[in-house]
């Protein structure tokens, strides 16, 4: 049984026949570590056409949102563009609060009313609701507008991640495979990739959960999102622009697209060690106000397992 | 006629009374529910289905405006454990209630808060 074990207390020759297994366990243990390791940091990555990977992660650099928190219109593109700022009521930090353009064409009826009842009680007063200020996750692509914080890539043959140093939020973005049949949802869903060039890394995403907005106008949507982002490197890798295509039948009448930008982190921001910053949903409501309708703590409608 | 037929038909007379005696149902063109919904109050995104019609609060509650806790409360409204309510009907997709008073829709609950009257 000692031997079996090698408990405390066992004779001298079954404590050496220990210390030797466990050696050899471990430097077994070390050289099938050492050799993953080394089998993914050397593996070739599925490059894009032009036999080239676009480099988002290197000499530990970090990323940095650029422009504020809202989506911008893709250049050139003819569509409606994201939801913007309700003409007259433009966005000013630290000043006022968000209120939505609900005559965007891209919004069925329910999802206007929704939208029209909170710029209403934003525009009386009110607290929006942004899914950060409470510490929820940001969703996808909502955490694209994660503000401040820097944001980092790890690039791996089968995945890439994409981690925010805000409450070390990380994405995963599996590549060259397809899509789940029946993905489960959650806050970031099932995100698949490859890289379409030199520069650019195009992830697709579903099984999204719609337990948040989609942005910081508060547009809904539900969990028949799908979202294609292309991460492309501009500017000669100084920048990062994430242009994607939002659909959703469940929200909007047509799909849309938009655009943020990325700028390689500075001083502080620009690639020093990982700072833990956790943001966790507390018991304590900090917006208690009934006119405003406030949001409560988030409650399971049932276990996760 | 089994166990199974009449509940079921017991069910459908339910439906046909709250139907006749107005209770805030119209059927869509698309063949579903479709409640009159009070001033503030969201229609469901995917549509309705039926349900039972009343249900005990389990666990205190708000009312929203939609089936999504973070678009909003209805202001003023709480609803505590012990409360007896009426569901107009459940939506599609979520799960989450239609509560009504005489017959028009005045908010959403999640199911869990919920307990259909035996």
């Amino acid at each position: 049984m000692a031997a079996n074990h090698c408990e405390h207390g066992e004779p001298i020759s079954l404590k050496t026949y220990c210390l030797l297994r466990g050696r050899l366990v471990g430097i077994a243990a070390s050289l099938l570590c050492t050799a993953a390791v080394w089998s993914g940091l050397h593996a070739q990555p599925v490059a894009g056409p032009d036999g080239t990977v676009p480099d988002f992660s290197s000499n530990k650099m970090t990323w940095v949102l650029m422009n504020g928190t809202a989506y911008f219109r893709v250049p050139g593109d003819s569509g409606p563009g994201p939801i913007v700022d309700m003409p007259g009521h433009e966005y000013v930090a630290d000043y006022n609060t968000r209120v939505a353009d609900t005559s965007n064409p891209i919004l069925k009826p329910w999802a206007k009313k929704l939208m029209d009842i909170n710029n209403k009680r934003v525009l009386a007063g009110g607290i929006p609701f942004y899914p950060t200020s409470r510490c929820w996750p940001g969703g996808v692509p909502g955490l694209l507008l994660y503000p401040g914080e820097p944001v980092f890539f790890i690039q791996t043959p089968k995945e890439v991640w994409i981690l925010y140093q805000r409450d070390s939020q990380v994405r995963r973005i599996y590549m060259n495979v397809a899509h789940s049949k029946n993905p489960n949802y959650s806050v970031y869903g099932e995100s698949v990739g490859h890289y379409e060039s030199s520069d650019t890394l195009i992830v697709d995403t579903i099984g999204l959960d719609d337990k948040g907005p989609i942005d910081r106008f508060r547009t809904p949507h539900t969990k028949q999102l799908h979202v294609v982002e292309r991460y492309t490197l501009k500017n000669g890798g100084k920048n990062i622009e994430v242009a994607f295509t939002v659909e959703d039948s469940g929200v909007f009448t047509m799909p849309w697209k938009a655009k943020v930008d990325f700028e390689r982190g500075k001083g502080a921001r620009s690639g020093g060690p990982w700072e833990e910053s956790i943001c966790a949903d507390g018991p304590r409501d900090y917006f208690v106000d009934d006119k405003a309708g406030a949001v409560p703590i988030p409650q399971a409608e049932r276990p996760d397992f | 006629m089994s166990v199974k037929a009449t509940l079921r038909s017991t069910g459908m007379l339910a439906v046909t009374i709250v139907l006749l005696l107005g209770g805030g149902y119209a059927f869509a063109q698309s063949g579903g529910l479709n409640p009159r919904l009070s001033g503030d109050i969201v229609p469901a995104p995917n549509g309705y289905e039926a349900v039972a019609v009343k249900y005990i609060v389990t666990r205190s509650t708000d009312l929203y405006i939609s089936p999504f806790i973070w678009a909003g409360k209805v202001l003023g409204v709480h609803l505590n454990a012990g409360k007896s309510v009426d569901a107009l009907a459940k939506l599609n997709g979520y799960d989450w209630l239609l509560v009504g008073k005489n017959g028009t829709g005045i908010g959403y609950v999640p199911i869990s808060a919920l307990s259909p009257v035996k």
